[in-house]
């Protein structure tokens, strides 16, 4: 087992998008974790990122404000400890919608009959609601906070999930190979861990770590839209929020601002560019049949 | 009289069709409706019928893949139909068809040697185990049958294999061919320790004609024929008896199907296996079986050893299939017996004989008596009114 993990290694390594998948991941995990080192906390608070000047017109990047100022605040500091944000958005969200699908869409797909009847009723009433009008609506409704966007993106991001490993269930159940374990005298619970959920949980595996990425996307869009995070608050779609009036730039100078939304953008592209090339990694190395 | 390996006894099998928000039963699909054999040491029984007539039902259920509707299958010299059910439904089953039966006919006969000399094989056996080890108690007789059930059901599992027809699902595409076979001996702890496992599974490959080498391929590293084989192997690294092919060379090509069939039969001789060789195939089922049992619509319709069989077809259904086999000769011009129409549902199957719908030689009585199974000729049943 030790030779095909090493050999796992290997392919990955040989594979160039899955390296700088992974190396994108492990650049934005440093970030997290040191962020408090690269940008010292100077309140009480050290996701609320300090106001540096009253003056509310963006200054460009300095020796002092590396990503440059906007609405008096250090874009710089904003966009290192809006990684954290990214991390928590995303991998709180995915996890719990994940685990909430996981466990209506595997209840379905194994009882089945009026149980899966119901619940995948309940999820077509979910999906039929357009996502990002759902979370707005729900933000909305449970007031402002990041914890209140959190909520609303799980309660409707768990029917993909339910979906996917119902009809995986489904379909595996039926196949030879599991009657065939079964006649070999292997019990249930074994043939569950060992022949069904190999061939169901992955793709919900690598479905959820693409959704990471997109997630923290929706995340952003929320917050730009002003029903996210505090104002602020060190989160990616805040800054850009606070960039939207200078979008434009100044007269004659279309590019003027440009540091306020490429910081915060290119942090953004890059961690969904991550997340989605490691699922794509993940993908390859969970699936055998892909394998060169 | 021979030891059967396995007896089937009024076999039953009916899949509830359901409907409706809440999934009433609204009708049962009757795949197998009252079939009896016995398989015996060392042969090959060919069991052959169109598609959806049940011989793949009672596959699956001989193995328990299904649970029988009723009926019973004795393995060896054990009842075995209760093995995998709930044990309040174990019981159920044993009081119905052992204890009550048993005291009843006490009633009758008066002294228990009347009982035990009127019965036959297992149930002799049961009677005696009844009268003697329980003393005529029904919760001894319980507790004596539903002991060591865990060690009854492995020994069952070991006995009795299947090898699938389709060899793309039939093996798992995420596991190694040295977890796919060695899955069965480690759970019946016939190897411990990796090295053993390895040995046991490349010694089982090379039986089927595989290389040791692949055990750390991927089923889709495999052409069809090869999965085939693994397919075999994996049944035979448990040593069972008895290995039930269902439809196991159907969808291979006929070059490869040959290949495997030859592998089959000299596994046989090999390893003293025996075979219920299911297909629809009847130029298959010629050069395997020794024994053929024709079936149509859930029931059996004929059964013989081959050489009867495919010399002098009684039943009116075999001689339909017998003439649809092509000859590899042109110039033998051949009478062909064309069958009108489908199967009949087995949902609604027609009274009387099922076979009369399409029978061209049905008389009236056809539709109303249902032909029972006679023995004809030595060894030879026909259920058919026409048949003298």
């Amino acid at each position: 087992m030790r030779t095909e993990t090493k050999r796992m290694i290997k392919r990955l390594l040989r594979n160039p998008s899955a390296v700088l998948g992974f190396s994108l991941l492990i650049f934005f995990t440093v970030i997290a974790i040191g962020a408090p080192l690269i940008c010292p906390p100077q309140s009480y608070d050290p996701y609320m990122i300090p106001i540096v000047t009253w003056d509310k017109t963006p200054q460009p990047p300095s020796t002092e404000h590396p990503f440059g100022v906007i609405d008096g605040r250090d874009i710089f500091y904003g966009v290192i400890w809006g990684t954290r944000t990214a991390f928590k958005v995303g991998l709180i969200v995915t996890l719990t919608s994940t685990i909430i699908g996981l466990l209506i869409g595997s209840v379905a797909g194994y009882f089945g009959g009026w149980l899966d009847e119901i619940l995948m009723r309940i999820t077509d009433v979910f999906l039929s609601i357009p996502y990002i009008l759902a979370a707005i609506v729900v933000t909305a409704f449970l007031g402002m906070g990041l914890n209140k966007v959190m909520i609303s993106l799980i309660m409707f991001g768990w029917m993909a999930t339910a979906r996917l490993i119902r009809g995986n269930i489904l379909q595996v159940r039926e196949e030879q190979y599991v009657l065939a374990a079964r006649a070999l005298g292997v019990n249930d619970y074994l043939v569950i861990l060992k022949h069904v959920l190999p061939n169901t949980i992955f793709p919900v595996v690598i479905q959820a770590t693409m959704r990471i990425g997109s997630l923290v996307i929706t995340a952003a869009a929320l917050s730009f839209l002003g029903l996210g995070a505090p104002v602020g608050y060190a989160d990616w779609g805040s800054l850009l929020n606070f960039a939207r009036n200078w979008l434009l730039g100044a007269s004659g100078e279309a590019f003027k601002y440009w540091y306020a939304i490429v910081y915060p953008g290119v942090a953004m592209v890059l961690f969904v560019l991550a997340w989605n090339l490691v699922g794509d990694a993940l993908r390859d190395v969970f699936d055998p049949r892909l394998r060169g | 009289m021979k030891q059967p390996l396995v007896r089937i006894e009024r076999l039953i099998k009916y899949f509830p069709i359901r409907a409706g928000v809440f999934k009433r039963v609204v009708a049962w699909v009757k795949a197998v409706d009252d079939v009896s054999f016995d398989v015996f040491e060392g042969e090959t029984v060919g069991l052959v019928g169109e598609s959806g007539c049940g011989k793949t039902t009672i596959g699956m259920t001989l193995l328990r893949l299904y649970e029988p509707t009723s009926g019973r299958i004795i393995v060896g010299e054990e009842d075995t139909t209760y093995y995998f059910l709930p044990t309040t439904k174990a019981r159920s089953y044993l009081k119905r068809s052992y204890t009550d039966r048993f005291q009843q006919l006490l009633k009758e006969k008066g002294s228990t040697d009347s009982v035990i000399d009127s019965l036959q094989g297992i149930d002799r056996r049961y009677a005696e185990i009844f009268f003697g080890d329980a003393k005529g108690s029904a919760s001894k007789f319980l507790s004596v049958m539903l002991s060591n059930m865990d060690e009854k059901r492995k020994k069952f599992r070991r006995d009795l294999q299947i090898v699938f027809q389709d060899p793309y699902s039939s093996l798992n595409p995420r596991l190694r061919v040295k977890t796919i076979v060695g899955e069965g001996p480690l759970t019946h702890r016939l190897v411990r320790g990796d090295k053993e496992v390895v040995e046991r599974v490349k010694a089982v490959l090379e039986d089927v004609g595989i290389s040791g080498e692949y055990i750390y391929r991927f089923p889709h590293e495999f052409s069809g024929g090869q999965r085939q084989r693994i397919g075999v192997a994996r049944a035979l690294a448990l040593s069972p008896k008895l290995i039930i092919a269902d439809e196991a060379v159907a969808a291979l090509d006929v070059s490869i199907r040959s290949q495997v069939i030859n592998l089959m039969k000299d596994l046989q001789k090999e390893h003293k296996l025996t075979y219920l060789f299911i297909s629809h195939d009847l130029s298959v089922i010629k050069y395997v079986s020794d024994r053929v049992i024709v079936m149509y619509l859930g029931k059996i319709v004929e059964s013989a050893p081959k050489k009867n069989l495919f010399d002098e077809p009684l039943h009116p259904y075999t001689r339909a299939l017998m003439s649809a086999i092509p000859i590899p000769n042109p110039n033998i011009k051949k009478e062909r017996i064309i069958l009108k129409g489908d199967v009949p549902s087995p949902i609604n199957p027609p009274s009387g004989c099922r076979f009369h719908t399409r029978c061209y030689m049905a008389v009236e009585e056809c539709s109303k008596i249902e032909p029972q199974l006679r023995e004809v000729k030595p060894d030879h049943y026909v259920a058919c009114h026409l048949v003298k």
